[in-house]
């Protein structure tokens, strides 16, 4: 979609016409589900998430300012929830998201959906390597390279979405993208 | 930014340019379905709020201008401050100030903290400047 198209539709959805609201979910929704899921581990919370993440832009649309970068703003307000998310079970004591029962009822989240054809297997499969490397990932440093990686937010917007110093931020990627590299070889080993 | 930050964010940038593309995770289609159900029943609730707001404002709109248009061209009787007046508008004003005086003191002075053994006499005699404050503006 176009720039001046997608404005249109934001000025359509500030004035919170329905079909306006709804043809951002179409847009969006699997981005916003596919960063949920990598931050949660979660298929049912991250459907959840993304309801709680939509229902939020509606209530809050009209305090975006036009800065042409919507998608970032829409994936901080789903990243703010998945965080909101957590704080709520490390109060409730509930320390790995990695669980069995965390996965969700939908399956493995790197689980492909429909066989590859050759010439793009060496690809996934490498997409497989990463996914499965990030998940081994302590959970703030799988959240630094996800918001960076898959939310293409700038290390200043990570910064501000965690509270913590841009030097802070840069040096968790830093470590996090090091540790990713080390169990992608062993896991190519 | 300052230079070892900046080198240091080129740096991750390299390697995160290595790494090879996340595959996209799909939501299932029911799932969209009510999320895009929510939202349209969620942008009505506002909007049929929001109309309701309106309306209270208008409405306050037009108290407030009614009010307005009464005070300057409704009856003009007493409009001239006279000697009482003033003096009582004046006893309120200091009636208001102790009260205010008296209130800031208890709480400051420990009373919510309740390590004041004499703090029921002040209380006291914080609601009796109060109620003082209230008759002046009675009188007015």
């Amino acid at each position: 979609m176009d720039r001046s198209a997608l404005d249109e539709l934001l000025e359509r959805a500030r004035r919170r016409e329905p079909d306006a609201l709804s043809r951002l979910v179409d847009l969006y929704a699997g981005r916003v589900y596919g960063l949920l899921v990598r931050l949660t581990r979660d298929r049912d919370a991250a459907e959840d998430l993304m309801q709680e993440t939509f229902l939020r832009v509606c209530r809050v649309i009209d305090q975006y300012q036009h800065d042409n970068r919507f998608e970032s703003w829409l994936m901080r307000i789903a990243a703010n929830l998945a965080r909101d998310r957590a704080r709520q079970r490390r109060r409730r004591g509930v320390t790995s998201p990695l669980d069995d029962d965390e996965v969700g009822q939908h399956g493995e989240l790197s689980a492909p959906p429909l066989p590859r054809p050759d010439e793009a297997l060496e690809a996934a499969e490498a997409g497989d390597r990463l996914e499965a490397a990030l998940a081994r990932l302590s959970d703030p440093e799988r959240e630094i390279l996800v918001l960076r990686h898959y939310a293409d937010l700038s290390f200043r917007e990570i910064a501000d979405l965690l509270g913590v110093p841009l030097g802070t931020a840069l040096a968790r990627a830093h470590r996090a993208l090091g540790r990713l590299r080390e169990l992608m070889r062993y896991d190519q080993d | 930014m300052e230079p070892g930050l900046h080198n240091l964010e080129r740096e991750i940038e390299r390697a995160r340019a290595s790494l090879p593309r996340l595959e996209a995770i799909v939501p299932r289609p029911e799932a969209v379905a009510r999320v895009r159900a929510a939202v349209a029943a969620e942008a009505r609730r506002l909007r049929a709020g929001g109309g309701w707001l309106r309306a209270v404002r208008a409405l306050g709109g037009v108290a407030a201008a009614a009010v307005l248009v009464f005070g300057l061209w409704g009856p003009r009787a007493g409009v001239a401050p006279d000697a009482d007046s003033l003096a009582l508008v004046q006893d309120w004003g200091q009636a208001l100030d102790a009260s205010g005086t008296q209130l800031r003191d208890t709480l400051l002075g420990g009373w919510a903290r309740g390590d004041r053994p004499d703090a029921a006499a002040e209380v006291d005699e914080l609601f009796r400047t109060l109620e003082l404050s209230l008759e002046r503006f009675e009188d007015l």
